[in-house]
């Protein structure tokens, strides 16, 4: 559509001067210079195994908690566990050894992005945190996502999720560039968490198709020509577009039919406007050259796919409102073929240049203040058991850790890494116990209230966000007021 | 004896005015009002209608130049209530209140008496009632007791009832709508009575259990004047082929009780010449393909003479109970031998905890799972408790409720022992063997030498058995009747096919009914509910998955078995971007109702597809292809076609007069994809599939000078627009026509219009009655 036919539209130029947009901005590349606070959620589905991606420097002083963890994972590399040459050996080769917080443990070579905003400060790892009491993936997702420990399954879709309250709460939007919208992303319908509300939620899945087809009649008209009249297009589009906003105007919004006229609205206004901003905007070449180099791999597209999608989003936050993100990266329930599996995911989402990497760089170079104002949020519904499987995986757990990354996150270590109590055969939560995993020590919504206090720069906001009592949990010896460089 | 209801009436007087909306409105009167040209504004009001109880008839107003027998109205009480249809939206002045809408339930009437209404509690004075509805016999109201007494016509419906009367000395009126239902105490699937098992409820379960079927208009009207009971048993059968429910086509014959590793061989089967499958098409059908069981699945679930129910099952329980994800590197011999196995033990009429126990036994359950790494050695467990936890949870719905420490640490960790030496793999290309390529065995064997020993305690029972087979076999009658899995299972049955708003009497219903089989029989639990008042009920909502809408649409759309086997309607399947048996929650099952309904991105897909690629729903035409399937070109480079047409007329049938009426094809069309009974079929879907019938949109049918105007209801019923809309909804179409331009004119129209249905939002969920 030309610029002149697409600033006729009353509808949209309303909508622009409603959001404080100067309809000249739309085109010419014109980027957003500042952005408010801003938290990106990955969702990594299935349980990821962050022990696999830091773990303890081995050692043979069987004793130690370097050597119990090797012991009882090896298999999982391959290793016969009484093979300490070749352990070490493994060790030494796809391992980088780092002290923070005065805790050395390794750190996969092939996340060399991620160790080097370690050593930035940039990063915080909090230990030992969990959510789900339950090992069941759907449950635990819905537990992790809504922040309501008292989520059912059968409660499922229909449940709002912190992050779309979080949203809410700042009268902002939720950016939702997964396949599925997450509850994460669903806003609470008047203030109840267990209904969903999608009025928060724009869904982009393809950031450079969103907009309805529209066929331009009026310039068919000026042009002479007779299309308008005789093809598929125009008759279609113009039929489905009258049909839609006249009967959108006699519904009503407690109809059951109301959520998809919602559809209908967002996709032409906010389609319109997004595909005119990024018609200038060219994608950071390091996102084909990703899509290139997995291009067999169908969770690595996907993930890329949204990557590429938040970077437009970011071009395109003042038009869309954009305070969460919600992204999701599956395949992470690693039962079998662990080493593999699980190195190809941390490899692109944390290595030098692959998903992360590309993304910041870019934001840095053309939307620094976009990126001084995120903290991305990294985690999944429940860790792994803490010995191998005997499959060359791990298998269901219960504690894990969480990663923040961002300018605004005091990096460091939160909660003991390796906790010298899963050494104690006393302990319920050790290697030697028959379902031995992680104990969680502190709460999720701890650490998500934390998140929402400090996007809504409002140390009371979680009160109202999350259920009563399900964010005081927190692991002793552990201070998150310090968790964010510009605090509340 | 009669049943007495206490009912609160609600009144809020509003003196001053009530808005309107543009259609018809009921509304009571507080003061008295003459009507006349000066009083009622014809830009405002178009007709006015009010019942007279005391001559038992109505009076009418309007200011349309009509003939009528009915007496005019010339003033109107405080008291009295009317049906007035307003051309817009407008502040009617005079009116004592609005429409009262939360609907009134008396779901335990008895169908021996009348209702009685008790209103003697309400600081009201009862002055009249009055009902328009013909579903009442009789009405009456006893003024001085204060109720009100109700003779329904038939045992179940509604009624909309005027009633009026005095409090604090101020005439009010007020609209309150009944429903009713016979009285009933059971607490399992009641069979739903013979006056709602009409036309709309056969089509309701066939679109909700076959994809909406191949049965014919007339076919779907016997099974409408059965017992439902009878009528469900030849509706839905697990057998290969159901005559009834999808005919053959005596031109395009299909192979007849054939599983899906015979079919395969046979479509892909280059020497045949008995089925017209397109030359370059075969590769991709054959067992030795990677995709051969999902294109025979896909290409089958649209032919006539394949049974749709078996196949929505099929899908059902491979794609979202029993999901096998083909995207988890699964090779084709496993994925046909599993649906093919799931499928045959349901035919067979296994028991439902053995049919789950040939799933779990599945090589590709174990491939997709890893447990046929599993082995038990030297006192020794090694392998994964994947499936042992998803085996309890996801096939029998168990989630460890019953104790939480007990499943974790008992259940599981010995059901992943049973899971052991159960023996299966990947083989390299062989030349001779799979065309050459690679493969993985299709069943697993079960070995006792590296199985667990010793009995095995699960759900505190012993239980024994010397290799994977006789223990899964074992347990699986031991799980089904776990509380857990007996309260589960059930609801994630009628939840996932049937009705997405399960309240709590639904669910108690649901699980006594499972219940209550003594052998878990999956047919006959589908069976019962299909008939059952719960899946006639109002409250039933169904939101339809993408690839459940896509293959009915397909389906609806879809003439022959020419246009299949020529995969002319194939592109229709995936158009959402979901593909059957690659699963978008892995283990877990495909995409749901719901995240369809709510998804921006799903009605992008489908409005777009609608606008910029209508063509997904013309086939008007087919081109010539040779034998590699490159289109062939003239001298002139023109694409050339063969005479193939899409053939209308051979469903849609005509009027008495022999000609095909733009209104009745449009209705005809509303049946066959929406099937609503009409309710969503008001003037606006009226006037825009009107238009399209008749070659145009709306804009541009009613004004070529202002096309892209947005046409408001209360537009669209002045005069002018009026004339022009009824002008076209009685234009004559081409369906049948011998000149072939003009058949494919409109057989165009008709593709517009479906390209249009499949966007409307009614198209996105199926509700109940």
């Amino acid at each position: 559509m030309q610029r002149r036919t697409f600033l006729k539209h009353s509808a949209l130029l309303s909508l622009m001067l409603a959001l404080g947009i100067d309809p000249q901005e739309l085109e010419g590349a014109t980027l957003p210079s500042t952005f408010d606070k801003t938290v990106v959620n990955i969702f990594l589905n299935g349980g990821p195994d962050f022990r696999h991606l830091i773990v303890p420097i081995f050692s043979t002083d069987t004793s130690s908690y370097g050597y119990t963890y090797w012991l009882n994972r090896a298999s999982i590399f391959g290793i016969s566990p009484t093979d300490t040459t070749a352990i070490q050996n493994y060790f030494t080769s796809n391992y980088d050894t780092l002290t923070l917080s005065n805790q050395s443990f390794g750190i996969l070579k092939t996340a060399a992005w991620l160790k080097q905003e370690l050593q930035s400060g940039n990063v915080a790892i909090i230990n030992n945190v969990g959510g789900s009491t339950s090992r069941n993936h759907v449950l635990s997702q819905m537990v992790a996502q809504t922040a309501n420990p008292q989520v059912t399954q059968m409660q499922g879709y229909s449940h709002s999720g912190w992050g779309g309250r979080v949203a809410q709460s700042l009268g902002a939007n939720v950016i939702s560039l997964s396949r599925v919208i997450l509850p994460f992303a669903k806003g609470a319908k008047n203030g109840d968490i267990y209904t969903a509300d999608h009025t928060s939620i724009i869904n982009v899945n393809d950031s450079r198709n969103v907009g309805l087809y529209h066929f331009d009649t009026a310039t068919s008209i000026a042009n002479g020509s007779s299309e308008w009249q005789w093809s598929d297009k125009a008759v279609m589009s113009r039929a489905l577009k009258s049909y839609y906003a006249t009967k959108r105007a006699t519904l009503s919004t407690d109809s059951l039919y109301a959520p998809i006229f919602e559809n209908e609205k967002k996709l032409r206004e906010f389609g319109e406007l997004i595909n005119t901003r990024l018609s200038g905007i060219t994608s950071p070449q390091a996102f084909s050259d990703l899509l290139n180099t997995y291009q067999n791999d169908s969770s690595e597209l996907d993930f890329i796919r949204q990557i590429s999608g938040l970077y437009d989003m970011y071009a395109c936050s003042d038009l869309v409102n954009m305070r969460v993100a919600s992204l999701d990266y599956l395949g992470w329930d690693s039962h079998k073929f662990q080493a593999d599996s699980l190195g190809k995911k941390f490899e692109l989402l944390f290595g030098a240049n692959k998903a992360l990497q590309s993304l910041t760089d870019s934001l840095k170079a053309n939307m620094t203040s976009g990126y001084n104002s995120t903290v991305f949020a990294i985690y999944g519904e429940f860790g792994r058991q803490l010995k191998a499987n005997g499959g060359g995986g791990t298998d269901h757990g219960k504690g894990n850790s969480v990663i923040l990354i961002g300018n605004q996150v005091e990096g460091g270590i939160y909660g003991e890494l390796f906790p010298q109590s899963e050494l104690d055969s006393t302990n319920e939560h050790s290697y030697t116990t028959i379902s031995s995993d992680i104990e969680p020590r502190t709460a999720m919504n701890t650490l998500f209230a934390q998140i929402a206090n400090w996007i809504s720069s409002n140390s009371q906001s979680a009160q109202t966000l999350f259920p009563a009592g399900s964010f005081s949990e927190l692991e002793s010896g552990v201070d998150f007021s310090m968790l964010f460089k510009v605090n509340v | 004896m009669r049943f007495f209801i206490l009912v609160f009436l609600l009144f809020v007087s509003l003196h001053a005015s009530v808005m309107l909306k543009s259609g018809w409105n009921m509304v009571g009167i507080n003061s008295h009002l003459d009507i006349n040209a000066s009083t009622i504004s014809s830009t405002d009001i178009k007709i006015i209608w009010q019942y007279d109880n005391d001559l038992k008839n109505w009076k009418l107003y309007t200011n349309l130049n009509v003939d009528t027998n009915y007496s005019t109205i010339t003033q109107l009480e405080g008291g009295d209530a009317v049906w007035i249809l307003a051309n817009r939206d407008f502040a009617f002045n005079n009116s004592a209140s609005s429409i009262m809408t939360t609907p009134l339930s008396i779901d335990s009437y008895d169908i021996l008496n009348s209702i009685v209404i008790d209103v003697s509690d309400t600081s009201l004075d009862l002055l009249s009632v009055a009902s328009t509805d013909t579903s009442l016999a009789a009405i009456t109201s006893d003024k001085t007791n204060g109720t009100i007494t109700l003779t329904p016509n038939n045992k179940y419906g509604s009624a909309k009832l005027i009633v009026t009367a005095l409090k604090a000395g101020v005439v009010e009126s007020r609209i309150i709508t009944l429903n009713f239902s016979p009285a009933t105490s059971a607490t399992v699937f009641t069979p739903v009575s013979d006056l709602l098992w009409d036309n709309l409820a056969v089509r309701k379960v066939l679109n909700t259990f076959a994809f909406g079927g191949f049965a014919t208009d007339t076919q779907i009207q016997t099974w409408a004047d059965m017992s439902p009971q009878d009528a469900i048993k030849e509706m839905l059968t697990f057998d290969k082929q159901n005559s009834l429910l999808s005919p053959a086509d005596s031109n395009y014959s299909v192979p007849q009780n054939k599983s899906f590793k015979e079919l395969q061989d046979i479509f892909g089967n280059y020497n045949d010449t008995t089925y017209p499958i397109l030359a370059y098409h075969r590769e991709y059908l054959r067992y030795s393909s990677w995709s051969g069981f999902q294109t025979a699945w896909k290409l089958t679930s649209n032919m006539r003479g394949f049974n749709p129910f078996r196949a929505k099952i099929g899908f059902w329980e491979t794609n979202y109970h029993l999901a096998l994800n083909k995207l988890n590197a699964l090779y084709n011999h496993p994925y046909t031998q599993y649906y093919d196995d799931i499928m045959q033990s349901l035919e067979d009429g296994k028991n439902y905890e053995d049919v789950l126990s040939v799933a779990s036994l599945s090589a590709g359950i174990a491939y997709q799972y890893g447990h046929n790494k599993n082995r038990y050695e030297n006192g020794t467990f090694y392998g994964n408790e994947d499936f042992a936890r998803e085996y309890h949870q996801i096939f029998f719905r168990i989630f460890g409720d019953y104790d939480p420490d007990y499943h974790e640490k008992i259940t599981i960790k010995n059901t992943a022992k049973a899971l052991t030496d159960m023996n299966g793999g990947w083989h390299d290309a062989t030349v001779g063997i799979n065309d050459g390529v690679a493969y993985e065995d299709a069943v697993l064997t079960f070995g006792t030498t590296k199985h667990y020993p010793s009995d095995l305690e699960i759900y505190s029972t012993q239980i024994a058995g010397t290799n994977a087979k006789e223990r899964i076999e074992a347990l699986s009658k031991i799980a089904i009747n776990q509380t857990e899995s007996l309260n589960n299972l059930p609801l994630f049955i009628i939840r996932s096919l049937a009705d997405d708003n399960l309240d709590a009497s639904k669910i108690s219903i649901i699980q006594n009914s499972w219940k209550a089989m003594p052998n878990k029989n999956l047919l006959s639990f589908l069976q019962e509910y299909a008939v059952s008042t719960l899946f006639h009920s109002s409250s039933r909502v169904k939101y339809r998955t993408s690839i459940d809408r896509n293959i009915f649409l397909t389906n609806q759309f879809t003439l022959d078995n020419y246009e299949s086997y020529h995969e002319l309607n194939n592109q229709l399947l995936p158009k959402d971007g979901f593909e059957p048996f690659e699963l978008l929650h892995d283990v877990f099952g495909h995409q749901s109702g719901k995240e369809a309904f709510y998804s921006p991105d799903v009605f992008y897909q489908v409005y777009n597809n609608a606008t910029y690629k209508t063509w997904l729903f013309k086939y008007a035409y087919e081109e010539q292809r040779d034998s590699s399937g490159n289109v062939l070109k003239d001298t002139q480079n023109n694409s050339l076609y063969t005479d193939w047409i899409k053939h209308w007329e051979s469903v849609i049938p005509k009027d008495t007069n022999g000609h095909y009426v733009v209104k009745d094809v449009a209705s005809w069309l509303w049946k066959r994809f929406i099937n609503d009974n009409e309710r969503n079929f008001g003037t606006l879907e009226k006037a825009h599939i009107y238009a399209l019938l008749n070659g145009k949109d709306l804009g541009y049918f009613l004004n070529p000078d202002d096309p892209e105007h947005i046409y408001t209801i209360s537009e669209l019923e002045s005069f002018d627009n009026s004339q022009k809309i009824n002008d076209a909804s009685v234009a004559f179409m081409n369906i049948d026509s011998s000149d072939r331009a003009l058949k494919l004119e409109a057989n165009h129209n008709i593709s517009r219009v479906i390209a249009f249905l499949s966007t409307l939002p009614y198209i996105f969920v199926e509700e109940g009655r």
